[in-house]
């Protein structure tokens, strides 16, 4: 089956902008900023693919250009079969935007008002409109203040708004650019419940998702990709980056009389990936990362016993996403922060 | 038929709402234009009969003709500033990306934002024409049906000029040089305030370019004379000439400014 999203190679760069010093000086120079540099991705229909980076990794840029909002400077993109640049007006019809930002709507009029334009704008019939604004009210819990102005609504209000203007078109795929930011922790728990049973249970739409929230797209995701100065330098579920990144289990061990050299001996030890070693009154608390339980764990339970020290506790735990994410963008060979800059002449 | 007004009504009914929600500012922009024909009124009482040699084709009237000029001039400033001054608004409210990114078509979102402010403007000329008759100014012999008609190519042609402004508040984001310069011109050359006959020929010559120029002269002799087709098929020809080749122009010069700033990632800068 055709994928909802496709891109090959997908790259922008943006012409930074000049001080009037450089203007008047250096008046030919051009530099660039590259924000997502040659990203290829295949998004399957009713796949809730998840993008994760640091502010500015380039995952607004990447979505913006998959949502038509952006022309990529090379490489390409189709959105349900539609190339994002020959085809944009295509793929809008067949899209919805979530983005973080809050703003974006007119101040003046009301929630509900806000959005029966929008709906107008994405072709919605008058009676579909008005049966379909009510529903997604009350579904993002907003029926009971749908009349009120937008200027009056709290951020988290402003945001859930935003969320069913997103809907309003009933996208065959919804972008959500951080749509939980200014939600508290039961109205981000709602919104991914949202998600979960009505975007993606009812409506069947294929969702990417970027965000900051690691219990967020470990709840959500089918798939991930962490993105670092534009570039996607993990990919797939949360096993096979686990897998991928041999950083799997993570491993804490209480000792006493532990002899001062073991640390190091454990270091040596093949599997094991980083050792960390704390006091704590009469014990010793070592934090390990293993890449795998088994034949490491075994070996380094072995090793501890044979220096003599005494194992009074030992819990094992897959690592978190938050765990692999640390430990994939601060990695030594991963790419450095954004902001990896060509200057061509 | 009505599916394709939907777009349009949707912004009318979005600016009346916002317009409205300023209660005072609504009514006072409504007062204004009495006030206006006032000022008018009472310049033409006292300078009237100077122009008047200048006026007899226009029935002699200062006062008529200075009506018509900007009550009708009103137009000219919604088409040049409306859509460039929703494309602002939507700059930094946040709004234009999205509106950009629904699957409606580029021209019909940009010249439904500014349909409002031309039910708005006509609400005005109304105004203005009825103080205008309250205080003496005769248009009994009317024609109106042809005056309307010369109404809406005009407003085509200055929705046309609007496109190029909007261009650049597009790109540039602030400063709009060009409506700027074309409302300035179009108001020193155009006969707004005076007949263009008292111009030097070169700059006459240069008003003919503008649209405002013939949209005055049909309204004026239209409204004050009487007259129709049989005596101003070539003013009515010239202006829609303006428009045919301007209109498409603006809608490119939008589409590439659109393009320029889907580049460099500036469509919702301001």
């Amino acid at each position: 089956m055709q994928p909802a999203i496709e891109a090959q190679a997908l790259t922008k760069r943006f012409r930074k902008l000049q001080t009037y010093r450089d203007l008047v000086l250096y008046p030919w120079r051009q530099a660039d900023h590259l924000a997502v540099d040659r990203v290829s991705l295949r998004i399957a229909r009713g796949e809730l693919f998840g993008l994760l980076g640091q502010n500015g990794a380039g995952k607004t840029t990447l979505i913006k250009m998959l949502c038509t909002a952006l022309l990529p400077s090379s490489g390409s993109a189709s959105v349900m079969g539609y190339d994002v640049v020959a085809q944009a007006r295509q793929v809008r019809e067949r899209i919805g935007l979530v983005s973080g930002e809050e703003r974006s709507f007119y101040w003046r009029l009301t929630g509900r008002q806000n959005l029966e334009f929008f709906a107008a704008l994405y072709h919605v019939p008058g009676p579909i409109a008005r049966r379909r604004i009510d529903d997604l009210l009350r579904r993002v819990g907003l029926d009971e203040h749908a009349d009120r102005p937008f200027r009056t609504y709290s951020s988290g209000m402003r945001q859930k708004l935003g969320i069913a203007r997103g809907l309003l078109g009933a996208p065959q795929v919804l972008f959500m650019d951080e749509p939980t930011r200014s939600l508290d922790p039961i109205s981000a728990q709602a919104m991914r419940r949202l998600v979960a049973e009505y975007i993606m249970g009812e409506l069947e739409c294929t969702v990417i998702l970027a965000t900051h929230s690691m219990a967020e797209a470990e709840e959500l995701c089918d798939r991930l990709a962490l993105v670092q100065s534009g570039r996607v330098v993990a990919e797939g579920t949360i096993a096979q980056l686990r897998a991928s990144l041999r950083a799997g289990v993570s491993c804490e061990l209480h000792l006493r009389h532990m002899p001062p050299d073991l640390p190091d001996a454990l270091r040596r030890l093949a599997g094991i990936l980083d050792v960390t070693a704390a006091r704590d009154d009469a014990s010793h608390l070592l934090r390990l990362t293993l890449s795998e339980e088994g034949p490491v764990l075994a070996g380094l339970l072995r090793e501890v016993v044979e220096s003599g020290a005494d194992i009074y506790s030992c819990v094992t735990r897959q690592m978190t996403l938050e765990e692999i994410y640390l430990h994939t963008l601060s990695a030594p060979g991963a790419p450095e922060q954004a902001g990896a800059e060509v200057v061509p002449c | 038929m009505l599916a394709h007004l939907r777009v349009p009504w949707a912004f009318v009914v979005r600016d009346f709402r916002e317009d409205s929600s300023y209660k005072i500012g609504f009514l006072f922009r409504v007062a204004t234009a009495v006030i206006n024909v006032a000022i008018y009124y009472f310049i033409a009482s006292a300078f009237g009969s100077a122009a008047a040699p200048y006026l007899s084709i226009y029935s002699g009237n200062y006062f008529a003709f200075v009506i018509i000029g900007v009550a009708f001039s009103e137009y000219l400033a919604i088409g040049i500033g409306a859509i460039g001054e929703s494309i602002r608004q939507g700059q930094t409210t946040g709004t234009l990306e999205l509106m950009l990114l629904s699957p409606t078509r580029l021209v019909v979102t940009l010249l439904s934002s500014s349909l409002w402010s031309y039910v708005f403007a006509t609400l005005r000329v109304v105004v203005y024409l009825i103080v205008g008759v309250a205080l003496g100014m005769r248009i009994d012999q009317a024609n109106v049906l042809f005056a309307l008609l010369s109404l809406v190519v005009a407003i085509v042609s200055f929705n046309a000029l609007g496109l190029f402004s909007a261009s650049v508040i597009i790109l540039m984001k602030r400063g709009d040089t060009l409506g700027w310069a074309l409302r300035v011109s179009s108001l020193v050359l155009s006969g707004v305030y005076y007949p263009v006959e008292v111009l030097p020929g070169w700059l006459r010559a240069l008003g003919q370019l503008l649209p405002l120029t013939h949209a005055l002269e049909l309204l004026r002799r239209s409204l004050l004379l009487g007259e129709g087709f049989g005596q101003l098929w070539s003013e009515l020809l010239i202006l829609a000439g303006l428009t045919i080749v301007l209109l498409p122009l603006g809608v490119l010069a939008c589409h590439l400014a659109i393009q320029v700033a889907r580049t460099d990632g500036s469509l919702s800068h301001y």
